[in-house]
């Protein structure tokens, strides 16, 4: 069940990549209207939502444990920042490319790409503080948590960044032509379901190495 | 071009890399597993 879903995860992925790069352009921050670059869009753009998603399910498991104190959505929360580190640094990278091919910089400190940034160090600092605090598990879980609830502001950050504030990133771009809304369409599901299923496995893992270590203590 | 192919290659690297780490944590279950069971024997 689990390699056909992750079969199916990276089919789709590879077809949405296959209609992004022949849809053509896409309206947005363009310094020439042909430029190929653009269809970019069809991984950064899913790649971000997947990020603040993740966050999402970070933000819903840390309220979880902190009501309930239950293992699992401490597990839930591992799994979501591992994640959203990943499509992070998706984010972050293809940003950068983008950003050289049309704007010729690299990063510019403009309020999204600061933001996003954040973002990405946020989800790193999350990782390494949960492998740094020493003592009960249940320490760390809950130290976490309130960690996770405080960092979750950033993500409004990221969203109303580039629609308040004036930015070389735009905040939206429409599209040209339906070919266009459905390779972008495509890209967003095949992301979300590529990210569910990556959350999963490392649940998944976690759940089963947590059973093992209570089987041989008792 | 070249960019684009950058963007969708970071996407596949970070993807297969993350499961590449997964795949790591399995076996090294695996093998803390087996060698419990080994111990256990003795």
């Amino acid at each position: 069940m689990r390699t056909i879903l992750f079969f199916l995860a990276i089919g789709l992925v590879v077809a949405s990549m296959c209609i992004g790069l022949t849809a053509g352009s896409v309206q947005g921050p363009k310094a020439h209207p042909d430029s190929p670059v653009r269809n970019i869009v069809y991984a950064h753009v899913p790649s971000s939502i997947c990020a603040l998603l993740c966050f999402c399910v970070l933000l819903v498991a840390a309220i979880g444990y902190l009501k309930t104190s239950k293992e699992s959505w401490d597990r839930l929360a591992i799994a979501a920042a591992e994640v959203g580190t990943v499509f992070a640094i998706v984010m972050n990278a293809t940003g950068c490319i983008f950003s050289h091919a049309e704007w010729n910089t690299w990063w510019t400190p403009s309020p999204r790409l600061i933001s996003a940034a954040m973002l990405l160090f946020l989800y790193i600092v999350y990782l390494i503080l949960r492998s740094s605090l020493s003592g009960a598990k249940q320490r760390i879980a809950r130290n976490s948590s309130v960690f996770a609830i405080i960092a979750f502001l950033n993500v409004p950050m990221v969203i109303i960044s580039a629609r308040f504030m004036p930015d070389i990133h735009k905040a939206s771009f429409e599209f040209g032509s339906n070919w266009q809304r459905v390779a972008f369409f495509l890209g967003m599901i095949s992301t979300c379901f590529l990210a569910g299923l990556l959350m999963w496995f490392r649940t998944d893992i976690l759940s089963t190495r947590a059973r093992l270590e209570r089987e041989f203590v008792n | 071009m070249y960019y684009v192919c950058a963007a969708f290659g970071t996407l596949w690297l970070a993807v297969f890399g993350y499961l590449f780490i997964l795949d790591r944590q399995v076996k090294d279950m695996g093998r803390r597993l087996d060698a419990r069971l080994a111990s256990q024997d003795e």
